[in-house]
């Protein structure tokens, strides 16, 4: 039958980024201390009350979505009222990362997803991690992600991207490799 | 003169930017795929409450089915059922993509201002894996949708109380859309999408075809 949570999602958010400046090409700034170097127009479907956290889309979110979240703190998620795991402790060691990501993309919606190729992977001058992702929407379009996240000071930062496995993530893969190549945290 | 040929180029570029593509041409003959139609219809109860009607639902996208292989066959081509029951599971994230796209293009068509990646006729596409869909030497398929809500006659009859009262109560709409998708690339070559008249009531055989009428006009079959 036809998605109708991902209808209902895409209507929400589409209504919900009418006022966001879309992002040009250029040094594009998210949250707090992250810069990545764009270099195309994107599509902005950031929720309205995000703070730290900008939404990013080629195709639209139901297609392909570009989070970018920059120097979360203690207590704060993608989300805006992040519990458990989606939270990010800043008592806990580095091995939380990726489990760290896994819960938020679950809080945005999608199915617990399947984290693979976990590996170190710079994020600008410090060593964050890298890894691969496999969900679903509620609907079952499968899903296909990657991250990176990384620690700096007491803060995280993430670069998560997400798509549909068909077409959708490998067509927008090589421009999100590049984004992820170019970020630097301050 | 410098500032006519300004004007000029300008008009011409508006133009352009909004012009929409091509008519797409399908050879004659050939085997298109009629997909299931997806329809969920419901009743829009006195208190505004919807109540899916499964019976409405069913009756609708045998009748839309019908005369959607009847509109192909009408122009010298095969048509082919796909059952959503019986597709394969690449078949079924092929459609449930093409849910997805759809999300998107009605984001394209109705968003004020246009997200810059979604401008009202950029193409659209499936993908390669949408040869999933293929049955025998198939090259295109059609997936048609409609949704909406039937007003009941007591919520009719408070619209109308409300309307002379001055308050404005909403009424049930059916909304439809088709997309033809090429199987060998999977892009949407053509696509459509209407709100139903009041003649258009997918529940009987007439108002389907009216209906089907209207959303495949301009379509390349």
């Amino acid at each position: 039958m036809i998605a109708r949570r991902t209808l209902l999602f895409g209507t929400l958010v589409a209504a919900g980024c009418a006022s966001m400046r879309d992002p040009a090409p250029g040094m594009f700034r998210a949250g707090d201390g992250l810069s990545v170097q764009l270099d195309r127009v994107w599509s902005d479907f950031t929720p309205s009350g995000a703070r730290k956290l900008r939404l990013l889309s080629q195709n639209g979110p139901a297609l392909d979505r570009l989070y970018l979240a920059g120097g979360l703190t203690h207590g704060e998620g993608m989300t805006n009222r992040p519990k458990d795991r989606a939270a990010f402790d800043a008592t806990a060691g580095g091995e939380v990362l990726a489990s760290f990501v896994a819960a938020n993309v679950d809080a945005l919606g999608f199915t617990p997803p399947t984290l693979s190729s976990v590996r170190p992977a710079p994020f600008g001058a410090v060593t964050g991690q890298r890894l691969d992702i496999a969900t679903s929407t509620g609907d079952g379009l499968a899903f296909t992600g990657t991250a990176l996240v990384a620690r700096k000071e007491s803060r995280v930062s993430v670069i998560l991207f997400l798509a549909a496995h068909e077409h959708y993530f490998a067509a927008g893969l090589p421009a999100v490799e590049a984004i992820m190549a170019s970020a630097a945290l301050a | 003169m410098r500032r006519l040929i300004a004007v000029l180029a300008l008009a011409c570029a508006t133009a352009c930017a909004t012009a929409p593509p091509p008519r797409p041409q399908l050879p004659p003959g050939g085997t298109i795929v009629v997909v299931e139609p997806d329809v969920k219809l419901a009743l829009l109860a006195v208190n505004a409450r919807s109540i899916d009607r499964p019976d409405w639902s069913a009756a609708a996208r045998e009748h839309l089915a019908r005369h959607a292989r009847d509109r192909i066959a009408g122009g010298g081509r095969n048509a082919v059922s796909l059952l959503r029951a019986e597709a394969s599971p690449q078949a079924r994230q092929i459609l449930l993509l093409h849910d997805a796209v759809r999300v998107s293009i009605r984001t394209a068509d109705t968003a004020d201002p246009a997200p810059p990646t979604l401008p009202r006729h950029r193409a659209w596409t499936l993908g390669a894996g949408a040869r999933a869909l293929a049955i025998g030497d198939a090259t295109h398929a059609l997936l048609i949708s409609c949704d909406g809500d039937v007003t009941s006659a007591l919520r009719g009859v408070f619209v109308v109380g409300a309307a002379a009262a001055g308050v404005q109560a909403p009424t049930g709409i059916t909304r439809a859309a088709a997309s033809l998708v090429d199987l060998r690339s999977g892009d949407i070559i053509w696509k459509n999408s209407i709100v139903a008249r009041p003649d258009q009531d997918v529940r009987t055989p007439e108002g389907a075809h009216a209906l089907l009428h209207a959303l495949l006009d301009g379509a390349p079959l």
